[in-house]
Order: structure tokens, then C-alpha cells, then sequence
């Protein structure tokens, strides 16, 4: 029974990594086997179905040293990207860690209010506030600027919700013990909420760094200018002239992800746990 | 153990990202290398200055013929096409085995018609003589046949007169016997017969009187028929009869003779006319006498051309045009050489496009740089004819000033013609053309990933005219703001991106 189960995840785990080998194989590719396979998918006026293999008919890294030397587009658009999550997540460290903080310990009027309020927002999609963001981003005149998708941002509600769980379960025995020892608030957030709340914070930044280096939404409503485009972007320009580089900067645009997602792996699931649990 | 994996990931991070500032780096300084560098510039109004070029070489106006005596071996040619030669200098020798046997031909044949003429001479010497004599003889044989006829037809005459003289006593002798047989008659009657006869006698008279011979025959028959009737006898009437007959015959052999008379009064004229006529003309004297002496001048020549040894020398200083004559080749009656005379208007002929003839015209004026570099302003174009070898090519002649240059030196000569202004002027080299249409790239700037860039756009536009160096644009195809790529590092196409070339 055991066997048959994990044949049936390895074949599930198959499907699930399938893309991932997909683009690894077909960034080893040459251009007119690229051409020959995906050609239906990339070209209106081709007629058929793409085909697969996997393996490349007469592997070469010509795409890697395409992009890497000669696709200067990529490099502009991959340190967007850089710029935009890095920003995003220093202002979410900055803003969001105190304010879930201060909703775990401390007692205000109107304290469960707001925290509905922002569970409320977290539910909210891009979409609907979409509207609203535009016209405050255009009255702070903070429209096609990487500021206007980093603010935004920096406020979101999901990591302050996540970082909120591991600061609750903090014990109050230790908080008062600190402050029978004379510690301060500050110092209690710095010496005592920090370090325990690490792993939500994290798994907080962790979960953030996957949603906003791939972030296409804000960018595509908010950037006109190409130059701050960030790197999801970059992907959808793709033609057929270039899909043998396309797949070359998704296996390298996987990369950071891949490794963030391997250096907060262990946080990351107690923040899935943290999130899922109920109020 | 996660804190190990953790610095390992860490460790990671930090090489990715390194990576990526180093290939960073280098995309740029790729991207930097391979952006086309492009010079650009806005339309200018100017003037478009055609200057048809070319190459020509320098000939004279004065032109001398060289000759030599022809049929004749050249032993050796010494001079050569555009080769500067001096007056009397040695152009060519001709073989002296040639020349004395040409002379020898030439002295036998002085000699021969020398004799011809002498013969000549002699022959019409002969004729001349000829014709005289039968001149001579054709008047005497006239006079001979004048005397001869005249004779004859006296004599014819003669016969005639004595026939009718015996007719005229044959018929007194009747008369006087009838007179006597009348009176006889009458004296028996004395009425008719008488009157009858007498009437018939004196018509008998006025008739002879009137119409001769035939009045005679006349008279004779109405005295025979009054004979009769007046009763002569037959002996009578045959007798008168034989008269008649004989007067007639001998009046017949009369025209015969005046006839003769004629016929031969003309041969003879015939003879004399036909000595008289004049005879063709023959000029085989006069022929070879003037062959004669032009075999004289010939051999005259040939006389020089031995105290000569056969050297032929240029008449003038000059240089050598053409050269017909070869080592070894015989000479004809055309030139051997052709010399240009030096001194005077100077020429020179080059060759240009058919195309560049609308900025060639006759009087155009023409820079001239000579091989020597020396400048020459003063000249004009003096003719333009088709070239004979090229159909797409054209021979200009140029007047150059006296002494300008060398006879047979090269020299670059340039003939310009302005047009304009034109408005929108730009360099030729941002020309392009295709398809049958002309183009230029304007640069323009491109919202890209790379932030604002500049791309080359191609616009069409309509061309006025040009030159070797720039081109005249119509008015309204590139306006005055937009900035033409003039000059590029490497090929562009539409969309290509470039960047200003910092100067």
C-alpha cells in the first residue's frame, strides 16, 4: 500500500516538476529545434500543435551566452526586479513587523476592528484596489516610478498577519520577566519579539519574496516606462526569434527563487501553518 | 546542520548575485560595442556643385604630314608615338637596296619613254603628211572628174544639136517640096491647099521657136498628118521618124552625160571633204610626256633620297601623333608619320559619361591639373562628339592656352556647372537607394527597456538632383528638425538602434 502511494506521489511530483524540466531542457536548445517544436504556440500564421522532447537534439548554451552577453534588456529588467522585491520587503521588515508586533501584545481601542479590518484587506485582490492605489499613486505623483509599486506594497496586510501569529505565541511570561528586569518596549521588540518572531518574519519575507519577484499585475498597471519594467515582464516580450533566450532567463529568473524558497524552506511551511490558522 | 545549509544557500545567493553584476557589466560593455555609432545631421540649404572629371591627354592644332617615296622597304622605324622630335631629326631609314633598285625601274623607265615619245613624235609627224597629200589629190581628182564630165556632156550636146539640125533640114527640105508640090497644086487649084498649108507652116515655126525639141516632134507630126494629108509619101514620114528617134536618143544620152556629169562632181567633193575632216584627238603624246616628267621628279626624288642613304627627317619640331610606317613594312602613298608642330593653341581630348553631358556644354570652362601639377583655369570645352568605341561615353576637346602644357602630356581636367540652392540638402553618403526608390535613416528616440534610446527610422524621399557629394532633396521630404544619419560604424536597417558618435 505504502509503494503504491509513493509511486502515485512520485507520478504527481513528476507532473508538478514537468514545467520546471521543460525549461531547463528547452533552454539547451537549439534555435531551429525550438523553432520546429514550439513554432504553433509562438506563430499565428503556424498551423498545428506544439511537441516536446526531453532531450535537446544538439544541446548548447548558445542561449545562456545570448542572454547573458548580449540581452543587456535583461539584465536592466532582472535588477528591476532586484530593486522592486528588495524595496518591498525592507519596507515590509520596517513597517509591517512593528505594526504585527503591536497587534500581538499590545491592548488599544479598536485593536480587533482594525486587525479585521486587515485580515479584510488581505482578502481584497489587486483588482479592486487597484483603482484607489492609481489615483493616490497619481496625487503623490508617484505613477510610472518604482516608488509607486514598492509603497503600496511596503503596507500590505499578508505579512503582517503572518508575523502577527509567531509574535502571539510568544509567552507573556517572558515579556514580564523582561520587564521586571527593567527592560524597556523597545527593548523588548529588539532583544526579545525579534529574535523569537524570526521565523515569522522570515517565513513573512520569504513568502513575500516569491509573490512580488514575480509581481506582474502593479507593474503592467502602474509602470508605462519599459526602463522600470521588472523582469515578468521581460517574458511576455518574448518572440519566436528569441524563445531559446526566454528559456534561458526563466531557468535564471527561477534561480533566486529557488534558492530563497531553499534558505527559508523550514520557515516558510511554519508560515503556511501560522497563516492557516484560525483567529 | 540547517544552519550549515543555510550559509551554503547564503553563500549562493551571494555568487548568483555576483554573477549577475559581472555579466551585467560585461552586457553592457557588449551592448556599448555593438550599437551602431552613427553621425548625424539636419538638411541644409546649398548649392549642388557638379564636376564632371576625367583624364586627357594633350595634343596639338598644327598637324604635319611626314612622306616617303612609296613602295619602298623600311629598314628601321626610330621614333615612337607621342615621342618629341626635332626638325631634321632622323625618323625613320628606309632600306638603300630598295631605294636603288626603285631607281634603276624608274631610270629604265625614263628611257623607255623617252623612245615612246620619240615614236610618237614620229607617227604624227607621218599622218600629218598623209593627210596633206590626200587633200592634194582629192582637189586634183575633183578638177580631173570636172574636166572629164564637162566633155562628155558637150559632146552629148554636140550629138543633140546635129540630130536636131538634121530633123530641122529634114523639114525645111519637106517644106521646100511641098511649097514646090503646092505651087504645082495651085497653080492645078487655087483655093485650100494653100492656105491649109501655109497656115500648118507657120504653126510649125512658132512651135520649134517655143518649145524645142518636143514643139519640134509636134510640128513634125502635124506637118506629117498635113503631109499626109497633104500627100507626102512614107519614105518621108520613116524618115522623119528615124530623125525623131535619133534626136531623142542622142537628147537621152545629153542627161546621161549631165548626169554622170553630177554623180561625179560629187565623189569627188566627198573625196575632198573626207580629206578635210578633222582627225580625233590623241593625246598619248602629251600622255607620256607627263609621265615622263613624272617619272623624272620621281627619280629626282630618289636621287635625294640616296644622298640621303634613305634617312627620312621630321620637317619641323614636333611631337609624333601617329605612326603608320613598320620595321620591315613597305610604304604606300599615305603619311609614314603624322607629327603635331609645337608651338601655338595646344588641345586636349578626353572622355567623359554619357550621363554628365546636361553639366557639359560647349565653352564651358575647365580646370586643368597637369602631371606636373601646374593648374590651367583659362581653358573651355571646344567640341563634343560621340565616342566611336563606347556608345555610353562621349569625347570632349578642350582649348588649352598657348604653350600650357606639353604636347602628349596627361592631364586631369574638371568641368563644373552649379545648380540651386536647394532647401534640403543633405550629404550623398546619407543616400541610400533600393527598389527603385531613394531613402535616408532619421534617427529617433524609442521608449525601450534600455530607457530612451535612439533608433533609425527609414523615410523615403524624393531626390532633385546630386552631385559626387551631396544631394538635393525635395522640399518637404525631411523636415529641417530631423537629424539624418550621414555616416554609420556598420550597415543599420529600419529600427536599428544607434547612439551619437561623440566627436
Amino acid at each position: 500500500m505504502k509503494k503504491i502511494w509513493i509511486i502515485f506521489l512520485g507520478i504527481l511530483a513528476a507532473v508538478v516538476v514537468f514545467p520546471i524540466l521543460f525549461l531547463i531542457v528547452g533552454s539547451f536548445m537549439g534555435k531551429n529545434e525550438l523553432t520546429g517544436l514550439i513554432q504553433p504556440v509562438l506563430d499565428t500564421n503556424a498551423r498545428g500543435y506544439a511537441s516536446w522532447k526531453l532531450i535537446p537534439e544538439y544541446p548548447t548554451l548558445r542561449s545562456y551566452v545570448e542572454l547573458l552577453l548580449d540581452s543587456l534588456e535583461f539584465f536592466v529588467m532582472f535588477w528591476n526586479s532586484v530593486k522592486l522585491t528588495g524595496g518591498i520587503l525592507m519596507g515590509q521588515f520596517l513597517v509591517g513587523v512593528p505594526a504585527a508586533w503591536g497587534f500581538a501584545k499590545f491592548e488599544f481601542p479598536g485593536r480587533k476592528f482594525l486587525f479585521t479590518v486587515y485580515i479584510a484587506m488581505m482578502m481584497m485582490p489587486f483588482q479592486v484596489m487597484m483603482l484607489s492605489n492609481y489615483l493616490v499613486l497619481d496625487s503623490l505623483s508617484l505613477l510610472d516610478t518604482l516608488s509607486g509599486i514598492i509603497l503600496p506594497a511596503i503596507f500590505s496586510t499578508f505579512p503582517v498577519f503572518i508575523m502577527y501569529r509567531f509574535f502571539a505565541g510568544i509567552p507573556e511570561a517572558v515579556l514580564g520577566a523582561a520587564r521586571l528586569d527593567g527592560a524597556g518596549e523597545l527593548r523588548l521588540f529588539f532583544q526579545i519579539a525579534l529574535p523569537l518572531g524570526s521565523p515569522g518574519i522570515i517565513s513573512a519575507m520569504v513568502l513575500g519574496f516569491l509573490e512580488y519577484w514575480n509581481m506582474i499585475e502593479q507593474p503592467m498597471a502602474f509602470l508605462k516606462t519599459k526602463e522600470l519594467w521588472p523582469l515578468s515582464l521581460y517574458l511576455s516580450n518574448i518572440t519566436m526569434e528569441k524563445a531559446g533566450v526566454s528559456f534561458a532567463a526563466s531557468v535564471i529568473v527561477l534561480l533566486p527563487a529557488l534558492l530563497v524558497f531553499m534558505a527559508g524552506q523550514d520557515y516558510l511551511e511554519q508560515g503556511i501553518i501560522a497563516s492557516a490558522m484560525k483567529e | 546542520m540547517t544552519n550549515m545549509r543555510q550559509k551554503k544557500i547564503m553563500k549562493g545567493f551571494g555568487i548568483f548575485f555576483t554573477v549577475m553584476i559581472v555579466f551585467t557589466m560585461l552586457s553592457r560593455a557588449a551592448d556599448s560595442v555593438n550599437v551602431v555609432q552613427v553621425q548625424v545631421k539636419t538638411i541644409q540649404n546649398q548649392m549642388i556643385s557638379h564636376k564632371v572629371t576625367g583624364t586627357g591627354k594633350v595634343v596639338g592644332i598644327r598637324e604635319q604630314a611626314v612622306f616617303a617615296k612609296e613602295n619602298l622597304k623600311v629598314e628601321q622605324v626610330l621614333i615612337q608615338e607621342g615621342q618629341s622630335v626635332k626638325k631634321d631629326e632622323i625618323l625613320l631609314k628606309l632600306s638603300m637596296d630598295s631605294i636603288l633598285e626603285a631607281w634603276k625601274d624608274k631610270n629604265d623607265k625614263i628611257e623607255e619613254l623617252n623612245l615612246k615619245i620619240k615614236d610618237l613624235k614620229s607617227l604624227d609627224q607621218v599622218n600629218k603628211n598623209k593627210k596633206v597629200f590626200d587633200q592634194d589629190w582629192a582637189r586634183r581628182s575633183y578638177d580631173i572628174s570636172a574636166q572629164n564630165s564637162s566633155i562628155s556632156v558637150d559632146n552629148a550636146r554636140l550629138e543633140v544639136e546635129v540630130a536636131q539640125q538634121r530633123l530641122d533640114e529634114f523639114y525645111q527640105n519637106r517644106e521646100i517640096a511641098r511649097r514646090q508640090a503646092a505651087e504645082t497644086e495651085a497653080e492645078e487649084s487655087m483655093d485650100g491647099g494653100t492656105s491649109f498649108i501655109g497656115d500648118a507652116g507657120d504653126r510649125s515655126e512658132d512651135t520649134k521657136q517655143e518649145d524645142g525639141f518636143q514643139s519640134d516632134i509636134k510640128k513634125e507630126n502635124i506637118g506629117g498628118t498635113s503631109g499626109v494629108d497633104g500627100g507626102e509619101t512614107a519614105d518621108d514620114t520613116a524618115q522623119e521618124q528615124a530623125l525623131i528617134d535619133d534626136l531623142r536618143v542622142k537628147q537621152e544620152a545629153l542627161n546621161a552625160a549631165i548626169a554622170g556629169q553630177n554623180q561625179e562632181l560629187a565623189a569627188a567633193e566627198k573625196t575632198i571633204e573626207d580629206s578635210q575632216l578633222p582627225e580625233a584627238f590623241d593625246s598619248t603624246l602629251e600622255n607620256t610626256e607627263r609621265e615622263l616628267a613624272n617619272s623624272q621628279e620621281d627619280l629626282e626624288k630618289l636621287n635625294q633620297l640616296l644622298m640621303e642613304e634613305g634617312n627620312i627627317r621630321a620637317g619641323a619640331d614636333g611631337v609624333v601623333k601617329s605612326l603608320m610606317a613598320e620595321t620591315g613594312t613597305i610604304t604606300t602613298e599615305a603619311a609614314v608619320a603624322v607629327l603635331y608642330l609645337t608651338g601655338g593653341n595646344l588641345r586636349m581630348t578626353g572622355t567623359i559619361y554619357k550621363e554628365d553631358l546636361k553639366y557639359v556644354e560647349i565653352g564651358s570652362t575647365v580646370s586643368i591639373e597637369g602631371s606636373n601639377g601646374k593648374e590651367i583655369e583659362a581653358a573651355s570645352v571646344e567640341t563634343i562628339r560621340e565616342d566611336e568605341t563606347d556608345p555610353d561615353a562621349r569625347v570632349i576637346s578642350i582649348q588649352l592656352p598657348d604653350d600650357s602644357l606639353s604636347i602628349g602630356e596627361t592631364a586631369e581636367f574638371t568641368i563644373s556647372k552649379d545648380a540651386g540652392p536647394f532647401k534640403s540638402c543633405i550629404p550623398l553618403s546619407a543616400l541610400h537607394e533600393g527598389n527603385g526608390a531613394a531613402y535616408v535613416y532619421v534617427i529617433d528616440s524609442q521608449n525601450s527597456v534600455l530607457g530612451e534610446v535612439w533608433v533609425a527610422r527609414r523615410v523615403e524621399v524624393l531626390m532633385k538632383d546630386k552631385n559626387q557629394s551631396l544631394a538635393a532633396l525635395e522640399d518637404g521630404s525631411i523636415s529641417s528638425d530631423q537629424k539624418i544619419i550621414i555616416d554609420s560604424d556598420r550597415e543599420i536597417s529600419d529600427g536599428s538602434r544607434v547612439r551619437l558618435q561623440e566627436l
